[in-house]
């Protein structure tokens, strides 16, 4: 048992800047558990992590594993007892090639040779990794570091693994991919596991989840016991799974379902006794709406775009293999596309930042390599938000740091004011509050905004945000397309949204471009990719949530559409096809009120 | 134009290839670069540095790595081996019936061009064989090698563990760093900084400019390292045992051989010439 008793811990304990972290936290963990500990950033639970694999100690309180006390003279007893990964791979690797690494904590135990050597073979084996053992750690992909890190956690034989926000920076797909194997690793080793995550759709398979807010336990139960709290759940900016409030949604209508939904296969099952058969003359899927390309001349483009980094050297890795695309102006267009699929190096193009060896970009029907080009003028009139810009921003104050651009062309004091006070207004920040505060003190979301900020003070015709939302937790989430929704109505600027999945922020696109392994796999406009949902899945690229629960629940409506950008879109496709228990219609009716249904 | 600043600094990489010299015990192949440093070192004329030219050879024969990527890394070098050559050439003494021209310290000869050439050669010599250890040789291997070679030091209460880690720390820290910059940079380029045009004081200013960010970046990668290591119970070279056992095989006694050989034949060509 893995136990913690009133657990507190401050920040600073004693000085005028105390923040205490946690506050009076018991908890127990049984062997073999599989837990997951949910709350949004600053609930504490990082903080919980680090004091479980006692890495922190706690101000007041006491922890204990299988009876033994957390004390000065136990502590590297606790840690082989207790295993921690934390959130980046990159800061936990020790060694640079991937057997080494694994070999760190076994070796750190003093354990023979022999011993050592069978417990890095079976975690290798154990996370897929066997082939790669001598591959060194910066050829590896994400995914593969992240399954290192856990090798060489499990490669100590802990009876407790504790992961803190492993899936924060991963594509969905690898997320899941990451949270099937947690329910793995327990079955196949017994290890008890403490999944830390600001994501709710993860913890449904979970035999236990603690909601923490502000320090304190707010819940604790089954999945299903802490979604029936889906009001409590709101309050502190967490959503119950979508497939469990399409579910509630139903029940309003009367639709006779168990209390608390956790996957669209249960959904599924429920609903086979309400769904109404087809209409008796099949009816085809609506044909995919073909994507109207804008009549008017391009505003960048590419043609047969082909690069490699590292070319000419033995670690040339294939980016591009021949992209061409062309963006319109006032539009909005979605690049999208799993790990490696050139997304992030075809947008560098796009700004002049690379020069193509095989390939053509051209601005306004220029071409960009041609002698004369000023590649200052693509650069300025393209402005490019890159993944995590918080990590970018160089200058001490958001004043500074926003007023980069006017400063540098030397414009006049009060235009460049003026330019910055509206592009801080622009993101939602107040110049007058925000202009001196220093870049470093700000939390991660308003870095975001300033981050945005300074590539809008430039004054950009076309707008590149590269996974804007990546890392940021549901709520800031949520903030911040809501921001990037306002922005792109209210400027109309020319946007480019890059993102790994079909989801929210991608729908606010007029078109998309999916990418694959360096090619573009398919376009069209968001519907009429949903609507070849298949095709996406088999590239690797997961659906938005609300199209997800829809191609799941076609086990008993098999003609439910998967074009649906939200939960309202996916309700209204998904009544009429459903048999009401208030219901008392006729058949005859039922049919008529159906081809409405369909009409709309 | 390139912000792929991986492509030039190729320090610290490990190419994981195949090769004889791969395969080798880290300890032959410290001590073979050891003592030919030392013979580039100590040897001042045409014909040992032939010589210690003969050994590059070899060693990039044998290591499979392709030439233009060993020599990828020499451009940010080349500076300083300019800077090297120009000091050498005009500050060499040369005796007067030779000296073309002097003015005050500084001359100009044939002599004094030679041993700038000579200065040149020795530092691509050095640098090849450093590199190509750092290409061959996992990190580990190298602290293992290192470890095993300085643990006398330990009975005079050196602490060789915590000192070798610390160097598996920082050289790991390298690829992660460089792409850190290369991000920077970015940025600020796509914000219209001056790095693939304008004059040399803009470019070292937008380079500049990265430090400040890149440095907390470093910190708090470093602290997060620290926790995990920690974590997995890393606690100095106290009661730690290793996976691997190095062992010296026949090949390695060839490589020491030719390498000692190759050094020793490239000091003796050197003799008596007082420089």
């Amino acid at each position: 048992m893995l136990e913690a008793r009133a657990l507190s811990f401050t920040y600073n304990a004693g000085q005028t800047d105390a923040i205490t972290a946690l506050d009076c936290v018991s908890l127990q963990i049984a062997p073999g558990e599989l837990v997951a500990i949910i709350g949004h950033n600053g609930s504490g639970k990082s903080t919980l992590a680090k004091l479980l694999c006692a890495v922190f100690d706690p101000t007041a309180g006491q922890l204990s594993v299988d009876g033994l006390a957390y004390q000065p003279d136990t502590v590297w007893e606790v840690r082989r007892r207790v295993g921690m990964v934390f959130q980046r791979p990159d800061d936990q690797i020790v060694a640079n090639t991937v057997i080494d690494d694994v070999a760190f904590g076994p070796e750190n135990l003093g354990l023979p040779r022999t011993d050592i050597e069978r417990r890095v073979a079976d975690a290798l084996d154990l996370l897929g990794l066997t082939a790669l053992g001598q591959t060194p750690v910066s050829e590896l992909s994400a995914g593969e570091k992240q399954r290192l890190a856990i090798a060489g956690v499990l490669a100590m034989q802990p009876a407790y693994l504790i992961l803190d926000e492993p899936t924060t920076m991963l594509a969905p797909r690898r997320a899941r991919q990451l949270i099937e194997l947690l329910h793995d690793l327990r079955t196949r080793l017994g290890t008890a596991i403490v999944h830390i995550t600001h994501f709710i759709s993860e913890v449904v398979g979970f035999d236990r989840v603690i909601v923490l807010d502000s320090g304190r336990v707010l819940l604790e139960g089954t999945p299903r016991e802490i979604f029936a709290h889906a009001d409590t759940l709101e309050s502190v900016g967490l959503a119950v799974p979508r497939v469990t409030a399409l579910a509630h949604r139903l029940q309003a209508h009367g639709v006779n379902l168990p209390g608390v939904v956790l996957t669209a296969n249960e959904l599924a099952a429920a609903l086979a006794a309400h769904a109404l058969p087809p209409p008796a003359v099949a009816r085809a899927l609506p044909p995919a709406i073909t994507a109207t390309e804008p009549t008017a001349a391009p505003l960048l483009e590419t043609r047969n775009l082909r690069f490699t980094y590292l070319d000419g050297t033995p670690l040339a890795r294939p980016a591009l293999r021949g992209v061409s695309c062309r963006l319109f102006p006032g539009e909005t267009l979605a690049v999208i596309g799993g790990t490696q699929a050139g997304k992030s190096t075809l947008i560098e193009f796009f700004n002049g930042l690379r020069r193509a060896p095989i390939g053509t970009v051209f601005f306004e029907g220029r071409d960009v390599a041609a002698p004369g080009f000023a590649l200052t003028q693509l650069r300025e009139a393209v402005g490019i938000v890159f993944q995590q810009p918080e990590a970018q921003l160089f200058e001490e104050t958001v004043g500074k740091d926003v007023s980069y651009v006017p400063r540098r062309k030397k414009l006049a004091p009060a235009v460049s004011r003026e330019l910055v006070a509206r592009a801080l207004s622009d993101v939602g920040l107040d110049y007058e509050t925000f202009r001196l505060r220093y870049v470093y003190a700000l939390s991660g979301g308003q870095k975001r905004r300033v981050a945005l900020a300074g590539v809008l003070a430039a004054q950009p015709r076309v707008l590149i945000l590269d996974e804007p939302v990546a890392g940021l937790d549901p709520r800031g989430r949520g903030e911040l397309v809501a921001l990037i929704r306002d922005l792109t109505r209210r400027l109309g600027l020319t946007v480019v949204l890059v993102g790994n999945a079909l989801d929210d922020l991608i729908a606010l696109a007029d078109r998309v471009l999916v990418l694959h392994e360096g090619r573009v796999a398919l376009e069209g406009a968001p519907r009429a990719l949903l609507h070849q949902a298949d095709q996406l899945t088999a590239l690797g690229l997961e659906l938005g949530e609300s199209a997800g629960i829809a191609l799941a629940l076609r086990s008993v409506c098999p003609d439910l559409p998967t074009d649906v950008l939200d939960l309202d879109e996916l309700e209204s496709a998904l009544l009429p096809r459903l048999r009401l228990s208030s219901d008392e219609r006729e058949p005859a009716q039922l049919a008529i009120a159906q081809e409405r249904a369909y009409e709309l | 134009m390139s912000f792929e600043i991986s492509r030039s600094v190729t320090f610290g990489q490990y190419l994981n290839l195949d090769s004889s010299l791969h395969r080798l015990d880290p300890r032959t192949k410290l001590l073979s670069v050891a003592a030919l440093m030392t013979a580039l070192m100590i040897c001042r004329t045409p014909g040992g540095l032939a010589v210690g030219l003969l050994a590059a050879m070899i060693i990039q024969v044998a290591g499979r790595i392709p030439l233009g990527y060993t020599l990828r890394g020499l451009r940010l070098l080349i500076i300083t081996m300019l800077f090297l050559f120009v000091f050498q050439a005009l500050f060499y003494q040369a005796p007067p019936e030779e000296t073309i021209w002097r003015w005050w310290l500084l001359s100009f000869s044939w002599a004094g061009v030679l041993q700038g050439s000579l200065m040149v050669v020795r530092v691509v010599l050095l640098y090849q064989l450093t590199t190509t250890l750092m290409f061959t040789t996992t990190l580990m291997d190298l602290a293992d090698g290192v470890e095993i070679m300085l643990k006398p030091l330990t009975h005079v209460g050196m602490p060789v563990n915590e000192i070798v880690m610390t160097l598996v720390v920082a050289l790991k820290f390298v690829p992660v760093l460089i792409s850190d910059l290369e991000q920077m940079i970015k940025a600020q380029v796509s914000r219209g900084a001056a790095f693939d045009q304008g004059n040399l004081l803009a470019r070292a200013r937008t380079v500049g400019a990265t430090l400040v960010p890149l440095c907390i970046n470093a910190l708090a990668r470093a602290e997060v390292l620290t926790a995990a290591m920690h974590a997995r119970c890393y606690r100095g070279g106290q009661g730690r045992t290793k996976r691997r056992v190095l062992t010296f095989l026949l090949a390695d006694g060839i490589a020491l051989g030719v390498a000692l050989a190759l050094a020793v034949g490239a000091i003796w060509l050197s003799r008596g010439l007082n420089v």
